[in-house]
């Protein structure tokens, strides 16, 4: 956590003149967990930013931040499905949310998507249908780490999909997007993308 | 929480060790020796010596011996934890994983089987930095192989430190190498570390070259000191 703090400091003090701040959601119940599926997120980000856990959030701590970042976890971590009432401020929030693994279906579960088995483990190959704010039309190889997936709902529009799984949702007329697979493994550009478009 | 560490006596190895054992109890190591010189999943240079360092952190480890062919050795891999988890009570592996999707996602996919948590804790890290950290954290760490160009056997047997750092970094400007040696370009040994009850000193060692650019320091006999 000590690093995350560092992290912290160092981006306030360099990238004041960004005016998006973000706030990145870990959904790790267990710190360290947070090395790996927090830190190499933070790397990307030059804004200033502030990380806060699943267990923490509240209306006080969202309102000073334009965009968040919800982020995954451990392949048996579930505990933040206990926390779900903790996130319906993406219900109704203007912010712009972007959804990774855990957080994808975080936002599918909000708008009554199904939660259903399909484990994808390693590089798995997605094709992206057509230009959008995280990533241009094309086939991409990602890289995924979950047990589960999501049937996707009419409140949503599918952006991209592997052979088995839909990878890539957004809320209609929303800029909350949810991703299946590990952008910040690789793929880096979608979090740029949507931290800077 | 009850950890396994996955230990193959290298800097990733290590560092994970380190990082885990400031929340978690380290249980055990376990330790993958392949008869495969090119193993995919394992280092193999330090094979022989990895038992000095579990000594030196005062941890039992597990020591499994695999022909190193490719999908065998995920299944000795595999009985080596399933052991770990009878004797040990282990509930988590950890990792040295930083870049390799291969190696990371197929440990992944061993521990969902075995119903335990996975642990990366330096997954993505950046190169410099962490070789940054590692000096500054007092990681005392050898060069036992070199794999690629523009290594020789002047690099075997040295010790990480400042200026071996920047003439890494110079190295990586220059030919594209992966500084930590992510890429297969060098495998390192642990002397010592922040956790390490003693430390270890390599008494004799011979440098065996495959080619200009490809070869080990064969570690023939080393000894614990106290710190």
């Amino acid at each position: 956590m000590k690093k995350i703090i560092e992290n912290k400091k160092i981006c306030t003090k360099k990238f004041k003149k960004f005016s998006s701040k973000i706030l990145i959601i870990s959904t790790c119940q267990h710190k360290l967990h947070e090395n790996e599926f927090i830190i190499p997120i933070t790397k990307l980000i030059k804004n200033e930013f502030e990380i806060i856990n699943y267990k923490n959030i509240n209306q006080n701590n969202i309102k000073n931040y334009e965009k968040i970042i919800i982020s995954g976890t451990a392949l048996k971590d579930f505990d933040y499905l206990n926390y779900l009432e903790n996130f319906n401020f993406i219900k109704t929030t203007n912010k712009e949310v972007l959804g990774i693994c855990a957080g994808f279906q975080i936002i599918g579960k909000l708008f009554n998507c199904k939660i259903r088995k399909s484990q994808e483990i390693g590089f798995i190959n997605i094709e992206n249908f057509k230009n959008n704010k995280l990533l241009i039309k094309g086939t991409y190889q990602t890289y995924c780490l979950h047990n589960n997936s999501l049937e996707i709902n009419s409140n949503f529009e599918i952006l991209a999909k592997s052979q088995t799984s839909t990878q890539i949702i957004k809320l209609k007329n929303k800029e909350i997007y949810g991703i299946l697979f590990h952008p910040e493994v690789r793929n880096n550009e979608i979090i740029n993308n949507f931290i800077n478009n | 929480m009850k950890i396994g560490i996955l230990f193959s006596g290298g800097k990733d190895s290590n560092y994970a060790t380190y990082i885990m054992s400031k929340e978690h109890e380290v249980k055990c190591l376990i330790s993958m020796i392949s008869k495969n010189q090119e193993s995919y999943m394992f280092q193999t240079p330090g094979n022989n010596f990895i038992k000095y360092q579990a000594e030196a952190l005062n941890l039992p480890i597990i020591e499994y011996k695999t022909d190193g062919e490719k999908e065998e050795e995920l299944k000795d891999l595999k009985n080596a934890i399933k052991d770990a988890i009878k004797i040990y009570d282990i509930k988590a592996i950890a990792t040295g994983a930083i870049k390799s999707v291969y190696q990371a996602s197929r440990i992944q996919k061993i521990c969902d089987e075995l119903n335990i948590w996975c642990f990366n804790p330096i997954w993505q890290i950046d190169e410099k930095t962490f070789l940054r950290k590692l000096i500054n954290e007092k990681f005392i760490i050898s060069i036992i192989g070199i794999f690629s160009y523009p290594f020789t056997q002047n690099n075997l047997g040295k010790i990480l430190n400042n200026n071996l750092y920047k003439e890494l970094v110079e190295l990586e400007k220059k030919y594209k190498i992966n500084p930590a040696g992510e890429g297969g370009e060098l495998e390192t040994f642990v002397l010592d570390s922040p956790i390490f009850k003693k430390k270890i000193e390599i008494i004799k060692s011979k440098k065996i070259m495959d080619s200009e650019n490809s070869g080990i320091l064969k570690i023939e006999k080393l000894k614990l000191i106290e710190k």
